[in-house]
């Protein structure tokens, strides 16, 4: 059974105003458990909108959304529900308001009534998940530390909570390629090691490559195309895109692809694309 | 002092950090940018760019050494109204520039302030709207944009301000590929048609390919300088900084250690279409 089920969601902003804005159209989709799910789409195209329905944060205008078998649309159900989904925000550090990094990552399991040895507990098992060590940081302010390092303060922070299922929005903007790189491992381990379903949302192409199963890909609030991902890179309207940013290297191989080059389009990392390349030069040389 | 750059000279910039230890962001920096230059700011996270491009606008003041801006000096309290009015900033997170609950109001705060009359500020927010796609924008409320949309606003209250230098820091970083390119042109066409001087500050590298001069940061000294290209091919020193070149350099880097003559200026994905088909 699948841990999210969405039908036919339909979400309008400020209905009946003269800002009334339709940010999701009839989306359908659904998310097994343990599946890692990308989330791709331009600006405005409905991302944001839609994750934020899978804890309910957001009621559906029309269609149903279930998670773990739980209607979002019943206001009862919205507690058990934001113990099931964490969601990690678009530069999530900006939430961190406790003095040191311990208060911050044991804000949630505070807030469910644990004792204190299962807050602590809960805590210590977080920061390290996310790879920092607890006797160096718990300590610190969060505000002493670097972009990269705050931001998984702040997954800690919605991973001390265990989630069953784990939301992110643009996990990775802003930070350096090496960040990028750490926050990216992070998340694919805790789908690896603890079975995590991952929902992660991102408007480049290359992170989903690396790590998700499925892609869902929004235009305009509609779902145009959702799959398996190597099933998704082929469809052409995919590649038409214009909000969609695929790798450069795959850019080049589609063009050379269209100019007639006998190229295999059917690869998804550099060191294939590179062999591609370098075949296409032994043709030239000959 | 030139009239026409910005300068900085033996520029130290130290934080303190609590109690009484001291953060170094920016060790002993010299540099000139020329009026009209595009210059591309690379370099890890806190490796100093945010820290050097505050420095240009004289929101920050250098421990030691000095930053002149045409001529200004930014330590001079009455010069940095007439700096900042030359030097435009925008900064990572719209959120935190953007002041108005409607679009067009945001951009014409800059100019109001000016004391324009009412037809060059209508006229400086068309072209600012204009010049970053936001025209079917304008009477919207910028909190129910999008984080891409918004970031589109902050550039074009900066540019509504008509500034000499436009300093962007990240400016991409939460834009998709349409409005990245979207930004790219714009940044391009203000720099070759106006003359706007274009400080931009990424460590996305393919967003600074079309940069006059790169200048790469680690641990707050300029480790490396010149032409995009040049940047690039001397992949391990700039892999040191923590930084990698952009896919498709590294991609000719690597055929070319295969035996493959390619050549060195390739640095975009068209470049590298025309020379495999020429």
């Amino acid at each position: 059974m699948p841990v999210i089920d969405v039908q036919n969601l339909t979400h309008v902003y400020l209905p009946g105003t003269p800002y009334e804005k339709k940010a999701l159209d009839g989306v359908t989709l659904s998310v097994n458990q343990g599946e890692f799910l990308g989330v791709v789409g331009a600006n405005g195209s409905g991302k944001s909108t839609m994750i934020q329905h899978f804890n309910g944060l957001l009621s559906p205008t029309a269609g149903k959304v279930t998670i773990c078998g739980w209607d979002t649309a019943v206001k009862q159900h919205r507690n058990e529900l934001w113990k099931k989904v964490g969601l990690v925000f678009q530069y999530p550090e900006q939430q961190l308001f406790e003095a040191t990094v311990f208060d911050d990552v044991s804000y949630g399991p505070r807030n469910l009534g644990l004792s204190s040895p299962d807050i602590e507990r809960r805590t210590i098992e977080a920061l390290k998940k996310v790879g920092l060590e607890p006797d160096t940081v718990a300590g610190l302010s969060p505000i002493c530390l670097s972009g990269g390092l705050r931001r998984r303060v702040a997954i800690a922070g919605v991973l001390a909570m265990k989630p069953e299922i784990l939301v992110l929005d643009e996990p990775t903007a802003g930070l350096d390629p090496l960040g990028k790189e750490m926050i990216l491992k992070l998340i694919k381990k805790l789908q690896q090691e603890d079975h995590i379903t991952i929902v992660m949302v991102s408007h480049s192409i290359r992170e989903i490559i690396l790590l998700a199963g499925r892609v869902a890909v929004l235009e305009k609030g509609r779902l145009i195309a959702f799959g398996n991902i190597k099933e998704v890179l082929r469809q052409e309207c995919f590649q038409a895109l214009p909000g969609v940013m695929l790798p450069d290297y795959l850019q080049l191989i589609y063009t050379l692809a269209g100019r007639g080059k006998n190229v295999n389009t059917g690869i998804i990392t550099l060191a294939e694309a590179e062999l591609e390349i370098a075949k296409l030069l032994e043709e030239k040389n000959k | 002092m030139a009239k026409n750059s910005i300068e900085l000279i033996d520029v130290i910039k130290e934080y303190s950090t609590g109690h009484s230890g001291k953060k170094c962001a920016l060790k002993n920096i010299n540099l000139t940018i020329r009026q009209g230059e595009y210059v591309g700011l690379i370099g890890m996270n806190g490796s100093g760019k945010t820290t050097l491009a505050r420095l240009i606008n004289g929101l920050i003041q250098p421990t030691s050494g000095k930053v002149y801006v045409n001529g200004l000096d930014t330590a001079d309290r009455r010069a940095l109204t007439r700096i900042r009015r030359q030097v435009g900033m925008v900064f990572q997170n719209p959120d935190n520039q953007i002041i108005s609950s409607i679009v067009e109001e945001d951009i014409a705060f800059g100019p109001e302030n000016l004391r324009l009359p009412p037809d060059e500020v209508k006229e400086r927010i068309d072209w600012a709207l204009q010049a970053t796609g936001l025209a079917e924008l304008r009477h919207h409320a910028p909190y129910l944009l999008s984080g891409g949309q918004k970031q589109k606003i902050a550039i074009a209250s900066a540019l509504a301000m008509q500034p000499a230098c436009l300093v962007l820091d990240e400016p991409t970083s939460m834009l998709d590929q349409h409005g990245r390119q979207d930004l790219l042109l714009n940044l391009k066409e203000l720099n070759e048609k106006h003359g706007i001087t274009i400080i931009l500050i990424s460590h996305n590298m393919e967003d600074v390919i079309h940069a006059d001069r790169l200048i790469v940061l680690a641990e707050g000294t300029v480790c490396l300088e010149g032409a995009p290209w040049e940047v690039f091919t001397s992949e391990e020193n700039l892999i040191k900084t923590g930084l990698k070149p952009p896919e498709i350099v590294q991609m000719a880097n690597s055929l070319r250690k295969r035996g493959y003559a390619i050549d060195k200026k390739i640095i975009s994905t068209q470049q590298m279409v025309e020379y495999i088909c020429r």
